[in-house]
């Protein structure tokens, strides 16, 4: 090879943890020639611990840096396959900001094979685990996301999901509830989506900033016949079951404790 | 509304609809077009799960569960002393909305008793499916029971507004019908499916002359077999289910294990415990017709009319045929590679797409979600698969169950534990 300074050990690659940080880190790699090396490691701010013998290089967020790697990324994969990408990033487990970065390596540099069905490859499996594993879980908030009515005409839910799957809800839940103002609450994450009934523009928006009480007591703010509704639910729930049947193993592992929390139906009052 | 009755009325009506296990809301595809309430998940969605880990899609209950029928297997059956009740439309309108705007729920599932008459009962489910739709925007999924003897312009318009129409068919053979419910026949039974099938084709092919046309019940139909509470046999079971996939169309068939509820002679006595292994079974030998290309006539040989309750039908007929192994997956074609015991229909595809990569070894399969411990005795890999010396031998069948865990393992030897 005649480009010798491909073969040194680059960096470890620092971002910031969003997603544009992220594609500015992919940037720089290619910017400075690193793509090559064996071993190249991305990693977020909040789960790097910094070491003596390592270097490492800081990428900064750059918006035309990451508009330009998205728009590269779309053309190779695809909108499909970006936003496979993007589903994978948002398991924020620590390790796949590298597998990622294994992927679009692959695909950049195989732009006619479909890197996707290559399910044995060393950062193409790791990556489509975890793309099940955000899909599993968007599939379950679909599923346990529970409105309460509140006083003010909106249906607020409370959730903590494993992964940060807010941003992959928001359409399925403006299709389903048009006539109804609605907002979903990530008290881990602190931040929720909120959709307006009466907005014109029928835009699903942000929102970092809600009432603690109603995070702590929503019954406080229900509306009038919220209570009974709830009742009547968890009423259901009970007669539903074929008591000759009782399977608590089975019922754990469909329905994990970890989601009962804010399952109207497993907390009876 | 009185809330205290409609919350007694609940409790009652979803006791005696619960013996109904289909709760799938998959397969409907209604948009939310006129900025209403609600869109149908193409994939259904469970929204919870009972203690007993069955699925709760739908809001599942019973317009009334007064019956003028008599049939012995039946909780809301005539001469049960059991409290009764009976839903007003409005109530049960009202709950489906107020649930699915929690997120309960996908949508309703409507059955009933039959009271005063086929049509007066099917009129008041319909009026309930029409009012959500129609007064409502209601766009969410609905499952409505046909009822047999109500006229075909009811069922018409049924299938207008339901996604899924079903009768349960309930006893398999004609035999075990005639001695548990004397006052109804198979065929009577099947007329309505035959209507609904019928109503399908006719909407379908206006639908391709006009884009716009309605659609008629886009989920589809289908029934339901009580299993164990005569004495059907496993084959005859598998082979009206073929029947009814090949002649009738059927998305679903659905099989209930008895529960025993009821004192009658006719009856397994109360106690007797629900055969759960022996459900699970017809379930998997339905998934082999449905999904894995598998004619009734080779789940179950006509000499040996169960299903092997030590092991699944398609580990079964694998033991059965070993001439047809080990099957190379490499090179086999898709057909024989989801006839490999451990081995789904998505794995399947992945190993035919990630052959064209790589070599495959074993331990990529199991990467790739098969389970390994009962595929390894089957297939050829490119290089030597050490497993395959069992294949030949006598004792095949018993090495492999005593290699290969099963969940049902207290359960077979009478353990099982219901409380």
């Amino acid at each position: 090879m005649s480009n010798s300074v491909a073969i040194v050990e680059p960096p470890i690659v620092v971002f910031d943890g969003s997603f544009e940080g992220w594609l500015t880190a992919v940037f720089a790699v290619y910017e400075n020639h690193w793509q090559h090396a064996q071993i190249i490691s991305i990693i977020a701010e909040h789960d790097f611990l910094p070491n003596l013998w390592q270097t490492t290089f800081v990428v900064k967020s750059d918006v035309d840096k990451a508009k330009r790697v998205s728009h590269k990324l779309k053309s190779v994969f695809g909108n499909n396959g970006f936003r496979q990408l993007l589903w994978a990033f948002l398991s924020e487990q620590p390790t796949v900001y590298g597998h990622l970065f294994g992927v679009v390596r692959y695909q950049l540099a195989c732009p006619d094979v479909n890197v996707w069905q290559d399910y044995t490859h060393t950062d193409v499996m790791p990556v489509l685990k975890l793309i099940k594993m955000v899909g599993r879980e968007r599939h379950r908030m679909q599923a346990f996301v529970r409105f309460e009515h509140m006083e003010q005409d909106v249906y607020f839910a409370r959730v903590e999901p494993d992964f940060n799957v807010l941003p992959l809800l928001s359409n399925h839940f403006k299709n389903r509830y048009a006539d109804q103002s609605w907002a979903i609450f990530d008290v881990k994450r602190g931040y929720g989506i909120f959709y307006d009934k009466d907005d014109p523009n029928a835009e699903v928006q942000l929102i970092t900033d809600v009432d603690e009480n109603a995070l702590v007591r929503p019954h406080d703010f229900h509306s009038e016949y919220e209570k009974k509704y709830q009742h009547l639910w968890q009423k259901y729930f009970t007669h539903v079951t074929i008591k000759e049947r009782k399977n608590p193993k089975l019922h754990i592992q469909y329905l994990p404790r970890r989601y009962w929390k804010y399952l109207t139906e497993k907390n009876l009052f | 509304m009185n809330y205290d009755r409609l919350k007694d009325k609940l409790a009652i009506l979803a006791d005696a609809a619960k013996y109904d296990v289909s709760c799938s809301s998959s397969g409907g595809n209604r948009k939310n077009h006129n900025k209403g309430l609600g869109d149908s998940s193409v994939s259904g969605i469970c929204h919870s799960y009972t203690e007993d880990g069955r699925c709760v899609s739908l809001l599942k209950i019973l317009f009334t569960n007064h019956c003028i029928y008599d049939c012995a297997y039946c909780t809301s059956r005539r001469s049960h002393d059991t409290p009764r009740a009976a839903f007003t439309v409005e109530e049960v309108v009202d709950l489906t909305m107020q649930f699915y705007r929690r997120n309960y729920i996908e949508g309703l599932f409507l059955s009933s008793g039959i009271f005063k008459s086929p049509d007066y009962t099917m009129e008041r489910l319909v009026r309930v499916a029409k009012e959500l739709r129609t007064i409502h925007k209601f766009n969410g999924y609905i499952h409505l029971k046909t009822i047999p003897g109500a006229s075909d312009e009811l069922m018409q318009e049924a299938g207008l507004y339901a996604d899924r129409l079903s009768v349960n068919m309930e006893i398999p053979t004609k035999s075990g019908l005639a001695l548990l419910a004397p006052e109804k026949n198979h065929d009577d039974m099947k007329a309505p499916m035959k209507t609904v099938q019928e109503q399908i084709v006719v909407f379908k092919e206006s639908r391709k002359q006009h884009k716009h046309a309605p659609k008629y019940t886009p989920a589809g139909q289908s029934t339901q077999f009580i299993v164990g509470a005569t004495k059907e046999t496993d084959l005859q079971i598998i082979r009206l289910s073929s029947h009814f996939y090949k002649q009738y169309d059927l998305k679903r068939v659905y099989y209930s294990g008895y529960v025993p509820m009821l004192t009658d002679s006719r009856l397994p006595a109360i106690g007797t415990p629900v055969p759960m292994v022996r459900e699970n079974r017809l379930y998997q030998a339905d998934w082999l017709m449905r999904f894995y290309g598998f004619e009734a006539e080779e789940i179950l040989p006509s000499d040996s009319p169960f299903l092997d309750l030590d092991c699944d039908p398609k580990l079964a007929w694998a033991i059965r045929h070993r001439q047809h192994f080990p099957v190379n997956i490499q090179t086999a074609p898709y057909k024989m590679i989801v006839r490999i015991p451990g081995i789904g229909t998505r794995t399947a595809k992945k190993i035919v797409t990630a052959r064209k990569f790589t070599t495959l070894t074993l331990d990529h399969l199991k990467q790739m979600g098969a389970a390994v411990n009962r595929a390894k005795y089957f297939i050829a890999l490119r290089g030597r698969n050490e497993h395959l010396v069992h294949l030949t031998q006598d004792n095949f069948r018993q090495y492999i169950l005593a290699q290969t865990q099963t969940k049902f393992k207290d359960e077979r030897h009478g353990q099982l534990t219901l409380f």
